[in-house]
This record gives C-alpha cells, sequence and structure tokens, in this order.
C-alpha cells in the first residue's frame, strides 16, 4: 500500500520533471517504503566514476509530493553500468516509470 | 550537541554563507577571502543536500556543479525562489554553472601549483613571480555579474533552510 502511494507520487513527480526538461530521456524508480528514489537519464549530465550520488529534498506535500525524495541525474551510457548508493539497491530492483511505455 | 550528518553540513555552510556576506560588504577584505567562503560554503551546501541525517556526504568530485545541474533539470527548491515561471528559473540556474565550474576550479588540488586559488600562493607561468592570493583580484570570479546572482540564489536557499 505504501509502496503503491510512493509508486503514484514518483510517477507525478518523474511527469512534473519531465515536462519541463526535455533533455530527460528516462526515469527509474528504485524501490523503498519510506522516500522517492528516482535516477533520471539524461544526456547532458556529468560521468561518474564508480557510483552515483543523490541529491535528497524534503516532502512537499504543495506540489503533491508527501514522500521525501533522492534523485539522481546519470548520462545513458552510466545506465545499468554505474551503480547506485548501496542503501538503494541494484538496477535489477529498479522500475522504469518514464516513459511507461518501454517497459 | 550531535546532529544528524545532513543537518550538520548544511549549519555548517549556513554559517560559512554569513562570514561570506559579512564580507561581501567590507571592501577592506582581501578578495582571496570572499572566494575562499564561497567555494567552501557552496561545496557544504551540496555536501548537505546529498546525504541524510545518518550517513556521511559522499566523497563526489564537482558536487556544487552537479547540485546545480540536478536542480536545472529537476527543481526542487522552485518555490523558495521569487521568479513566477519555472522557465525563468531552471534559466537563472542554467546561467551560474559557468560561474560554479569556475569556483570548483579555483579548488587548490583542482588548480594546482601554478594557477591563482583563494588559499595558497602559486606562480605565474614556469618561471613568472610567486603570487600570494591576497593580493591577487579574482575579476573573473567576482566581477561577474552571475557572482551577485549566486550570492542572492544561495541567500533564498538559506533562508527557507531557516524557515
Amino acid at each position: 500500500m505504501i509502496m503503491s502511494t510512493i509508486l503514484e507520487s514518483a510517477k507525478q513527480l518523474a511527469l512534473d520533471h519531465v515536462r519541463n526538461e526535455p533533455t530527460i530521456s528516462e526515469i527509474y524508480l528504485f524501490p523503498a517504503d519510506n522516500e522517492i528514489r528516482l535516477v533520471e537519464v539524461a544526456q547532458d549530465a556529468l560521468p561518474w566514476e564508480r557510483e552515483f550520488a543523490p541529491f535528497y529534498f524534503q516532502p512537499d506535500p504543495q506540489r503533491g509530493i508527501p514522500f521525501p525524495s533522492g534523485i539522481a541525474l546519470i548520462r545513458p551510457e552510466d545506465k545499468h553500468q554505474i551503480q547506485p548508493p548501496s542503501r538503494w539497491g541494484n538496477w535489477e530492483q529498479s522500475i522504469l516509470i518514464w516513459p511507461e511505455a518501454s517497459k | 550537541m550531535s546532529l544528524g550528518w545532513r543537518t550538520a553540513f548544511l549549519r555548517q555552510a549556513r554559517s560559512d554563507f554569513e562570514r561570506f556576506e559579512a564580507m561581501l560588504g567590507d571592501p577592506s577584505v582581501p578578495r582571496c577571502h570572499l572566494v575562499h567562503y564561497l567555494q567552501m560554503l557552496t561545496e557544504k551546501l551540496a555536501k548537505g543536500f546529498s546525504t541524510t541525517e545518518t550517513e556521511r556526504p559522499p566523497a563526489i568530485h564537482r558536487i556544487f556543479v552537479r547540485f546545480l545541474q540536478l536542480e536545472m533539470h529537476s527543481p526542487s527548491l522552485y518555490h523558495f525562489s521569487d521568479l513566477k515561471k519555472r522557465s525563468q528559473y531552471k534559466s537563472s540556474v542554467a546561467s551560474l554553472l559557468p560561474l560554479a565550474h569556475k569556483i570548483e576550479a579555483l579548488a587548490p588540488q583542482q588548480a594546482g601549483i601554478l594557477a591563482p586559488n583563494p588559499e595558497y600562493p602559486w606562480q605565474q607561468g614556469t618561471a613568472g613571480p610567486v603570487v600570494a592570493p591576497a593580493d591577487y583580484s579574482f575579476d573573473e570570479i567576482i566581477s561577474l555579474k552571475q557572482f551577485l546572482n549566486l550570492y542572492q540564489f544561495l541567500k533564498r536557499i538559506f533562508t527557507a533552510l531557516e524557515s
């Protein structure tokens, strides 16, 4: 139940981001019980070495985001290659939430 | 008093910002100190946002540029700004990126011993004069229009974090 709410909020946040930023090509959700963990893929992102690092933000209920969020920006070529922080799990656990139709 | 990592980094960034702000209005302060504080506070601010209360921030290269870049793509602090349109906010953050790159490049470990940095003396060229940061203008940072824009951006963030 909580995860489905996080998924809905994550999709809302993702949609908000891609509507305003055409360079974002994909957005992945790394499932968690207590926060929205997103990886956004964009061609103009900076490269990472071994592990990418997200930035964390407080909940924003006024914008319909009742959970804290962690968001990272990576290059397309780093997808599935550069690992998330260990507590985020791994790429196999990630869910492509935008664009929805491609998975 | 023990704080969480995130709170502690943001608290120290805020304190650095207050020193920076006080020096900004004092023409007797050598500019290297302004630039040094700006460098330190932007790094700590970005590190604060890159961690949670329970974890040390990760060692990230060019962290403030990354922070601005994420904020440009996926604004989470837009509501702190006084800009009415999100496109304006995005443009405003994007305009700060070249200055952020310059600030991060001034760190001694990036600049090396032959280029200006706000902390340690350097030699101009391989046989040129040795310069102390206190005598250098840092015009390439401070004279930019974006310098004051960055100050306003940081001020809004710290004001919002305080509330």
